[in-house]
């Protein structure tokens, strides 16, 4: 049965990924149809119209070295304790060492960012390491060489697609460690960033449209500004900062009401944008 | 009925490819980008004979599942897409055929530009097979197993994550 391959593609990219591992067993014409990038990209464009069906959560644990992953449904939050049937993302070759930074979670986040699924991890010895938790695949990623020295300074990362290249690409932003907050000691993997980025806490950057985005400050008057990383030419821009005053108000509900000022100084137009749960 | 300056027709013939003729009404045909495409052409050259579609590639058991769903949602039409009722025929629609008949209608849905039952066939048939073992799905696609056994274990080995 199906013998156009076109139909035969439009079905298989409508599969779960781990039917589609298993698919590759079937036949060589199966294997190189599964394997062929075209297929994979089809495949994580359809994943992404139904983003709640795959989402996963990666666990650290203090106590060893192994992380383990979750299917986010199978997850309940219950009495400040997560219960979750979660599978061990284990791998020989590489050991964790998450024994500090644990205590600190707004360091932590620093430490990972991720896109289409794909995480990058960094553990308290400083280790790179891009984990693929569908297939649970790891892969040790080698230190830069322009990448300060990890005792003396901060180091966020960020990762994105770069359609112009057609793959993923990792930034990580190093600051030294200083008393002067507005010194411009900043550096970036493969070029020099023109705006201070030791402001706030450490953060992974945000992935939308080509750009990761991190809060920074210009050097030259120090005001805050969206500096955007653009992937495909790898240099800094600025995004420019939103006009109207944002607030956020929570309540003991664990709601959180997000209010936009949408013209500046005028108590009217207040407007609830969003609530999160 | 339509005057004789701008021409509007109500109804076609459909041919199948074993020559059974099908009357199909204007709105259920347009269901079909193909038909609807033939359509809009002889109202553009101002005819006002009914027209005969001629489809080469379609059975009329076929063509007859084709337009069974092409007549139920002309009738949700102006609804959304999300209507749960017409979801529900969906469903029961496609539940009723065995894999050669889904293969056969999806290929007819294909060839008869009809995007919705395309999607909704490809997408049925992946829900069904989805948790099949490499074997069964074999057996379904008529496939020969081309690997060497020590291919087919390296392979297995690669893909190691999807059998767990």
């Amino acid at each position: 049965m199906i013998h156009n391959e076109e139909i035969l593609e439009e079905i298989l990219s409508r599969l779960p990924a781990k039917s589609i591992g298993r698919f590759r067993c079937v036949s060589k014409p199966w294997r190189a149809l599964l394997s062929q990038p075209r297929f994979i990209k089809t495949h994580l464009n359809r994943i992404k119209d139904f983003p709640f069906e795959a989402q996963s959560l990666i666990l650290v644990t203090s106590q060893s070295s192994i992380l383990y992953i979750t299917q986010l449904r199978n997850a309940h939050h219950m009495l400040d304790e997560m219960i979750t049937f979660a599978t061990e993302l284990g791998s020989n070759e590489y050991l964790f060492d998450f024994s500090d930074g644990l205590s600190d979670v707004e360091c932590f986040v620093g430490k990972m960012a991720s896109c289409d699924g794909l995480t990058l991890i960094e553990d308290d010895e400083s280790s790179l390491l891009l984990i693929n938790p569908t297939t649970k695949e790891f892969e040790g990623l080698p230190e830069s060489a322009d990448a300060l020295d990890p005792r003396g300074s901060f180091t966020m990362y960020g990762m994105g697609y770069d359609s112009v290249s057609d793959d993923y690409k990792i930034v990580a932003l190093s600051y030294l460690v200083t008393d002067n907050e507005h010194e411009p000691d900043c550096t970036e993997i493969a070029v020099s960033s023109p705006y201070d980025h030791s402001v706030g806490h450490l953060t992974c950057g945000v992935f939308v449209a080509g750009h990761i985005h991190w809060l920074a400050s210009r050097t030259s008057d120090h005001s805050s500004v969206i500096a955007a990383f653009d992937l495909g030419e790898e240099k800094f821009g600025e995004v420019p900062p939103p006009s109207c005053l944002c607030m956020f108000a929570s309540s003991s509900d664990y709601k959180i009401d997000i209010w936009l000022m949408k013209e500046y100084g005028v108590k009217e137009s207040w407007t609830k944008f969003k609530r999160i749960f | 009925m339509a005057s004789s300056s701008s021409s509007s027709l109500s109804r076609v013939v459909v041919k199948s490819s074993d020559n059974n003729l099908f009357v199909v009404n204007k709105k259920v045909a347009s269901q079909s980008q193909l038909l609807k495409q033939c359509i809009d052409n002889m109202e553009e050259k101002g005819t006002n004979d009914v027209i005969l579609i001629p489809l080469s590639n379609v059975t009329s058991n076929i063509l007859t599942l084709v337009l069974e769903y092409c007549e139920k949602h002309a009738d949700f039409a102006d609804d959304d897409n999300n209507n749960q009722e017409l979801k529900q025929w969906d469903h029961e629609f496609l539940k009723k055929f065995d894999y050669a008949t889904l293969n056969s209608l999806t290929m007819a849905a294909d060839y008869m530009v009809t995007k919705s039952l395309l999607n909704l066939c490809c997408q049925f048939i992946a829900d069904s097979i989805k948790d099949l073992t490499v074997q069964q799905i074999r057996q379904i696609f008529d496939i020969k197993n081309d690997f060497t056994p020590q291919e087919e274990a390296d392979i297995k080995n690669e893909n190691a994550w999807a059998f767990r």
